[in-house]
């Protein structure tokens, strides 16, 4: 039998035209940095491009030629639809509802005996099977597909090799700025928290589904991507990466007996990182952690532990940077209190935030209880199923408050403790102050990567500072930069050189946007094969990139590399 | 009622409705006579925007309760893409 050909894809681009398929600003959904993380006014915000993580798990797990796009034109996707693939899986979000409907259309119509799977969080909507789809992938996708596919459930798991880019939003228009690559790993799924509107913890039934099996297979497969990429900063995807005792302490033990230059970033909890002595957990490599705060008051099981003010500063204190995230509109938040919760969060000095509204989301048991107490607003539009949404009837709140009181509470964290890039400067200088007058050897190895990254970037900030927000924020900058050099040596005439680059590039940047206004961010479409398919049925005009299968975890037997 | 048209709304609507063409009316009431829901209606005119290769405004598509009516905006939008010389997808 010939080996099956599937066409993996996400949803169709545009995203910034409003139109049927797309509200206003739907663009800056695809963009983790400008729209959540370092969602401020100014200069400082950054972007990154990254990639749809789940198709390119699914297709290195496959025997089938795989193909995976990733935000086509429609006029891509129709194309590619006629070169007769035998399974067509399409992921979708749901504010992306209406465009799936148009591509089960155009599949139905230009490729009728092509199998339709739909897959990715949209699939936690209600009677989609309505839809006259063949199949739907509501969970982990690698088994879902192998059985549809007929092909070995249970056969060793791939990783691929998946990057992203991060750098400042306006490099967009300036691309000899550079920017700052890192690997991706899944390392999981799901969480057994089960805070009451966790999308994720609801899709995957409450429960983890691991899928680098040990913590050793963690190093191995951040060793790999050094060998291949000659990347060693990382970011871990597992909803709370500490909850696991027995997998970090096998990380940690494989780390010990072979050091390496290795960063990664996390999302954890208080409850799950109050397990550890902070140190050990930096002497392997952490250097970002998620912490969802979520309220002054967080009535969540995961908030259980340290004091999260003091769990903050020890983070800090070790150079690891942090995102701090809140929810507005939590059943005991009023207009008095709200502001308090931003103050709160402003005081934690976390290096970015995210401040969302209170979502519930299908599937999770808060929307299970708000529709019980008649609190789901019944005519929100599907599109509008976001972080910022309001769909969430709340007795203190009229409809579209708290959207601008989150985004005043962005603004209100920007003016009182500066831009969030000045943030993670603070913080990686004041972990290189500790660090580096310790004996220990490991954390002598975290100390000098810290001084390379407050290197590296302080020069953003040294001619930078007529924009920043207000007169306190330069002072501490100032104060900052001043210290850097005293303590870490003077600027290099190379430092100097890139901040009068830098500062050259912002000043023609505030010219260009009072003339041109922000930047809308359009993906490129991107093509990636998997398999020894037929690369040359690509669409000539975009460059696909052949990603060779790689075994790099394997969940039953010692792992065999590479 | 436009002839070209009206055969491909009614095969699309048949397939949809999982009903026989033949039993497929134009002027009764689509959500009172045959039930529609708004996912049913999402899928109907998904797959006319794909086979007449045009959108349908949002605010045009409130208004719809037959095929007639179906018919009649995917005439006007077809027109009216010819005029401009555009395609709406």
């Amino acid at each position: 039998m010939s080996k099956r050909k599937v066409l993996l894809t996400t949803v169709f681009r545009p995203f910034s035209v409003p139109n049927k398929f797309n509200l206003p600003d739907d663009e800056k959904f695809l963009d983790y940095f400008s729209n959540r993380l370092t969602r401020e006014r100014g200069l400082f915000v950054l972007h990154d491009n990254h990639p749809t993580v789940a198709p390119h798990l699914i297709a290195c797990n496959l025997q089938s030629d795989v193909t995976v796009m990733e935000t086509p034109t429609i006029i891509e996707f129709t194309d590619e639809l006629k070169k007769g693939y035998d399974v067509l899986g399409i992921s979708f979000l749901t504010l992306h509802f209406p465009k799936l409907m148009h591509m089960i259309a155009l599949a139905r119509k230009y490729a009728p005996q092509m199998k339709v799977v739909i897959g990715g969080f949209g699939t936690a909507l209600h009677d989609l099977e309505r839809l006259d789809v063949d199949g739907i992938c509501h969970g982990e996708g690698v088994r879902f597909f192998r059985e549809f596919l007929g092909e070995a459930v249970d056969s060793h798991i791939d990783h691929p090799l998946l990057t992203v880019d991060v750098r400042l939003r306006l490099a967009l228009g300036y691309p000899a700025l550079g920017s700052r690559k890192m690997g991706i790993i899944v390392n999981g799924f799901g969480c057994p928290h089960a805070c009451e509107f966790c999308s994720t913890s609801a899709y995957f039934g409450k429960r983890h589904v691991p899928f680098v099996a040990t913590g050793k297979h963690l190093y191995e497969l951040m060793a790999h991507y050094h060998r291949m990429l000659g990347i060693h900063e990382f970011i871990i995807y597992e909803e709370d990466f500490f909850l696991y005792r027995r997998y970090i302490d096998d990380y940690l033990q494989y780390f010990r007996e072979r050091p390496a230059p290795f960063s990664f970033a996390c999302y954890s909890t208080v409850k799950a990182l109050s397990q550890y002595p902070l140190e050990d957990l930096v002497r392997a490599g952490l250097s970002h952690v998620w912490i969802g705060v979520e309220s002054v008051q967080s009535p969540f099981n995961k908030s259980n532990g340290k004091p999260v003010a003091e769990l903050f500063t020890e983070l800090q204190n070790h150079g690891v940077t942090t995102t701090g995230s809140i929810i507005a509109g939590l059943d005991h938040q009023t207009r008095k209190n709200l502001p308090n919760e931003f103050e709160h969060l402003a005081s934690l000095f976390p290096s970015t935030v995210q401040i969302s509204n209170l979502i519930a989301g299908p599937e999770t048991d808060l929307r299970s209880r708000l529709e019980r107490e008649g609190r789901l607003r019944p005519d929100v539009d599907i599109r509008d199923s976001h972080l910022y949404s309001d769909i969430v009837i709340h007795p203190e709140f009229s409809r579209g408050e708290l959207r601008g009181l989150i985004f005043q509470g962005y603004d209100f964290i920007y003016q009182s403790i500066g831009p969030a890039l000045y943030r993670m400067l603070a913080t990686w200088h004041q972990g290189w102050k500790n660090l580096h007058i310790s004996a220990d050897p490991l954390l002598q190895m975290r100390s000098s990567i810290l001084a390379g990254r407050v290197r590296a970037l302080a020069p953003v900030f040294l001619e930078t500072e007529e924009f920043l927000p207000n007169d306190v924020i330069r002072s501490r900058v100032a104060n900052l930069m001043s210290e850097i050099e005293r303590l870490n040596g003077a600027w290099t005439h190379a430092e100097r050189r890139e901040a009068k680059r830098i500062s050259k590039v912002f000043n023609q940047e505030k010219v260009r946007l009072e003339r041109d206004g922000p930047f809308v961010y359009e993906p490129d479409t991107r093509i990636t094969y998997y398999g020894e398919g037929e690369a040359s049925n690509a669409v000539q005009k975009l460059v696909p990139q052949q990603i060779p299968r790689v075994t790099v975890v394997d969940k039953r037997r010692p792992l065999m590399l590479f | 009622m436009n002839s070209e048209i009206a055969p491909v709304i009614r095969n699309i609507f048949s397939r949809v409705q999982k009903l026989s063409p033949e039993d497929v009316s134009f002027d009764v009431d689509l959500f009172a006579v045959y039930g529609l829901d708004s996912l049913k209606a999402a899928k109907l005119l998904s797959h006319v925007e794909v086979e007449f290769d045009i959108l349908l405004p949002d605010d045009d598509i409130r208004t719809l309760h037959t095929l007639n009516d179906v018919v009649a905006l995917v005439d006007r939008i077809k027109k009216r893409s010819q005029q401009e010389g555009i395609c709406h997808v």
